[in-house]
């Protein structure tokens, strides 16, 4: 789809949550949380489908926690339930909106999915993951409209496209944080874990 | 009977009870008869507000409670289910008390406060003083709030509440593994609706009752069987809830699900170690 503001994927997303919380736009806002706003875990899945089909998006099944431990190996992010001081460092990394005091003390891997439940991070992972659907064909211009599975098809070609998921976006985001960012850092110079 | 303006329910058996606001529910008592463990739970229920939100918070909180209703940032709803929950809450632990023990608490005494996990625990010093510690779940569903309650120790419960008037579009493709689906898909058309929440509503009892709601992921609960006759669906842990509860590989947790007018419910109660 054509590149959304983030005052737009906002806009459209706090309409999406008003909805399925039967509450009004108005008291959605970046800083709010989705269980602040009476989110329950079904409507979060409701929320998570309705933003799906709304923006033709595959929003991520693991976290990126989950992710991050397949590329970097274990007990280098967390340890006993906890996340390590790297742990903390790529979860600043990834939730520049979340409050830094959070990660001041130990953070228990467990808590970690709460974080994740600000409008303004899902604003943020919508609007990233939106980038990578296309509004028009390639070929010839048309309209794309949502297809089988994670493919879009042109309604004037039948040029067929596959989306990228959300486990992919998570994957080469953290590949490409685990090479610049952890790597030299660490004085690394083999990706012994990284994912082919 | 009145106390304090508050309409009083009648209890369960002969005890005497004053100024309760909800009101026993029997229908996910009802389903444990097929239970093991033969339990003696109570089940507590509050449909409407008793009274003005911020009345009633004054009534029935503890101090601390009352700290955490007047600074919860949430919005209203979030807040007024978190009212409703904690009233109901506590009715259920209070009547389960004078049931079992001849004790009158008021709301105040019985502090509904959650554990490091989350869970809601029971506290206050009736626990020390009468020796128990008594397991609660709390849920809530279209301005309705049900609230299960057990004394025996090393029991623990799970309910959960749904109402099939809310629409829920296709909640099936994440909420269920394909297997899931191929148990849905083969049940009456008639009853899938119903049946696709039964099932979420054990998966989501279940979770409640092991303390640590769905951090493993959803499909971690996995749905083996769902009994249309009984109403039983029996669960099994995989994956990353295997880490937390090791003890449960290969152990097969039941959960009683039922349908009350437009609300469906699960009801689940384990007995034994976990972690």
């Amino acid at each position: 789809m054509p590149t959304m503001t983030e005052s737009e994927v906002f806009d459209k997303f706090a309409q999406i949550v008003a909805r399925s919380l039967r509450i009004d736009a108005s008291q959605v806002s970046p800083d709010t949380h989705l269980n602040d706003l009476g989110a329950e875990s079904l409507d979060l899945i409701e929320i998570t489908m309705e933003t799906e089909t709304q923006f033709h998006i595959f929003l991520p099944d693991k976290s990126i926690l989950e992710t991050a431990v397949e590329v970097f190996g274990p007990d280098i992010l967390e340890k006993d339930g906890y996340l390590t001081d790297e742990g903390k460092r790529l979860m600043m990394r990834r939730l520049p909106e979340a409050d830094v005091r959070i990660f001041q003390g130990e953070v228990a891997v467990k808590d970690l999915y709460s974080y994740f439940l600000k409008v303004g991070t899902w604003v943020r992972m919508v609007q990233a993951l939106a980038e990578y659907t296309p509004g028009e064909c390639a070929e010839c211009g048309g309209r794309m409209a949502a297809s089988m599975g994670f493919r879009m098809k042109c309604a004037s070609c039948g040029q067929e496209i596959t989306l990228r998921s959300g486990e992919e976006l998570n994957r080469e985001w953290v590949r490409e944080y685990y090479e610049n960012e952890y790597q030299p850092r660490a004085g690394m110079t083999v990706a012994a874990h990284a994912v082919q | 009977m009145d106390a304090f303006g508050l309409t009083v329910c009648d209890p369960p058996g002969n005890v005497p009870c004053t100024s309760c606001l909800s009101r026993p529910w029997d229908a996910p008592i009802a389903l444990l008869r097929h239970s093991p463990y033969r339990p003696e739970p109570l089940c507590c229920r509050l449909d409407a507000w008793p009274l003005e939100p911020n009345l009633l918070a004054d009534l029935i909180l503890s101090p601390g409670e009352a700290d955490v209703w007047r600074s919860m940032r949430a919005v209203d709803k979030r807040r007024h289910e978190w009212l409703l929950g904690r009233a109901v809450a506590k009715d259920a632990v209070r009547l389960l008390i004078a049931e079992h023990w001849g004790v009158q608490l008021t709301p105040a005494e019985v502090e509904i406060l959650p554990d490091p996990y989350g869970r809601p625990r029971a506290m206050g010093p009736f626990t020390a003083r009468l020796g128990i510690q008594p397991a609660i779940s709390i849920s809530h569903s279209h301005g309705t709030a049900v609230a299960l309650a057990v004394l025996h120790p090393g029991q623990l419960v799970g309910i959960d509440l749904e109402n099939l008037a809310q629409r829920r579009e296709s909640f099936e493709a994440i909420a269920f593994s394909p297997d899931e689906r191929r148990m849905l898909a083969a049940m009456p058309r008639e009853s899938r609706q119903e049946w696709a929440l039964r099932m979420w509503c054990a998966k989501e009892g279940v979770a409640k009752a092991l303390g640590r709601g769905f951090s493993s992921g959803i499909q971690a609960f996995h749905i083996t069987s769902a009994e249309t006759g009984s109403g039983v669906v029996q669960l099994e842990l995989r994956d990353q809830a295997l880490e937390h509860f090791p003890r449960l590989r290969g152990i097969s947790i039941m959960a009683y699900t039922g349908r009350e007018k437009d609300y469906v419910f699960s009801t689940t109660i384990y007995q034994g170690a976990v972690e």
